[in-house]
């Protein structure tokens, strides 16, 4: 009887190992696959060129990220459509400790997109004509920039939700909470 | 335990837990085994039959090794598949064939050819060493030391499906999911 149950054993094992590697098959020709549609979530990082290292009010940024140790300017145009869901998750101005956002109207006017996310906060700006992204060379949204020690750092761009979160700094990550919609 | 008797354990063990992943990886994908018999100059009716039969002996093989530790003829078993492996490898080899070697089912670069010709000696020799000091456990504990073998093998392919199947659900939420009559705007012009 012991015999029988462990060659029964041996056969649902194989078995597993057998399903588990077709599994793993599966998931890495997904992962292909989404790859080669930039399915993926991973940043980009972005070059600053010749203002890094340049104080973010040199842009046009305000003069008060100057004196800032750490700090993160969010680029969101009104009419990309990663931007609406970065919007949506800061709706009611529920903007983290150490985020700026700064809107592009590459399009229109940005007051029925910050109407739309009630983006109302004092740390939130509106880019009109475009000055501050022209000025650092950004030609893409939406873009994370940022700011260590009174300068301008790094940008990245931010494919997600989840990749905001992950770029603030830790203090701010365990305060934030963002909205859940009631239903 | 005397030093030759757990010789002849070790290269039992060797030999079990070899032929045994490599069943099991070419059961996995039985079609690219097939090609590799094909690119070796077999036709469509044979490749098919020795891919099975191949995959089929190291499963008896394995089962033998573990189950009957005394018996002499999973030893000749595997004597006999090292002699094929090192065979396919020469023909390569002769024929200046480029072939992929599915070793273990696996996918890769690596060819048939020289490194299946060296290692007969060490088939062999593991073998021979096996049949010289046989071991003397019993078919149950070797039968449920192959159990526990097949889980553990099995334990180490979820951690890599469960890690992929997160790293893959992280990268769907991205996806924005589309609304009802978006998806029916997507139908229609597709």
């Amino acid at each position: 009887m012991t015999i029988v149950l462990l060659i029964l054993v041996c056969v649902l094992g194989a078995g597993l190992f057998v399903q588990f590697g077709a599994l793993v098959e599966m998931y890495e020709q997904l992962k292909q696959v989404r790859r080669y549609l930039h399915l993926v979530d991973t940043p980009e990082t972005l070059d600053l060129g010749v203002t890094a290292g340049q104080p973010p009010s040199t842009v046009g940024l305000p003069a008060e990220l100057d004196a800032a140790a750490n700090g993160l300017v969010l680029f969101l145009s009104n009419k990309c459509e990663s931007c609406r869901t970065l919007a949506a998750n800061l709706r009611g101005g529920a903007l983290p400790e150490a985020l700026w956002v700064v809107v592009v109207p590459v399009s229109g006017d940005a007051e029925s997109f910050v109407e739309e996310f009630d983006l109302r906060h004092p740390r939130v700006l509106v880019d009109d004509g475009e000055q501050i992204v022209n000025r650092i060379g950004l030609d893409t949204t939406p873009v994370l920039i940022a700011v260590e020690g009174g300068t301008l750092a790094r940008a990245q761009t931010v494919p997600t939700v989840r990749q905001l979160y992950q770029a603030l700094p830790i203090v701010d990550k365990r305060t934030f909470v963002p909205k859940i919609p009631t239903p | 335990m005397a030093p030759a008797d757990l010789i002849g354990v070790v290269a039992q063990v060797v030999l079990a837990g070899v032929l045994g992943l490599a069943a099991l990886g070419k059961l996995s994908r039985p079609g690219e085994f097939r090609q590799v018999i094909r690119r070796l100059g077999a036709g469509p009716a044979v490749a098919g039959v020795a891919a099975g039969g191949v995959i089929v002996a190291e499963a008896v093989a394995t089962c033998g090794l573990v189950a009957a530790p005394s018996a002499w003829w999973p030893r000749a078993v595997v004597a006999v598949l090292a002699a094929g492996f090192a065979g396919a490898g020469a023909v390569a080899l002769a024929t200046r064939t480029s072939v992929a070697c599915r070793c273990f089912g696996a996918a890769g670069n690596a060819r048939l050819g020289w490194h299946q010709v060296w290692l007969l000696p060490a088939w062999w020799a593991a073998a021979g060493l096996a049949q010289a000091y046989p071991p003397g456990w019993s078919a149950r504990t070797g039968l449920a030391g192959l159990a526990a073998g097949l889980l553990l093998a099995s334990g180490w392919r979820l951690r890599r499906e469960w890690a992929l199947s997160r790293e893959l659900r992280g990268d769907r939420l991205i996806v924005r999911e589309l609304a009802p009559d978006e998806e029916a705007h997507a139908e229609v012009t597709s």
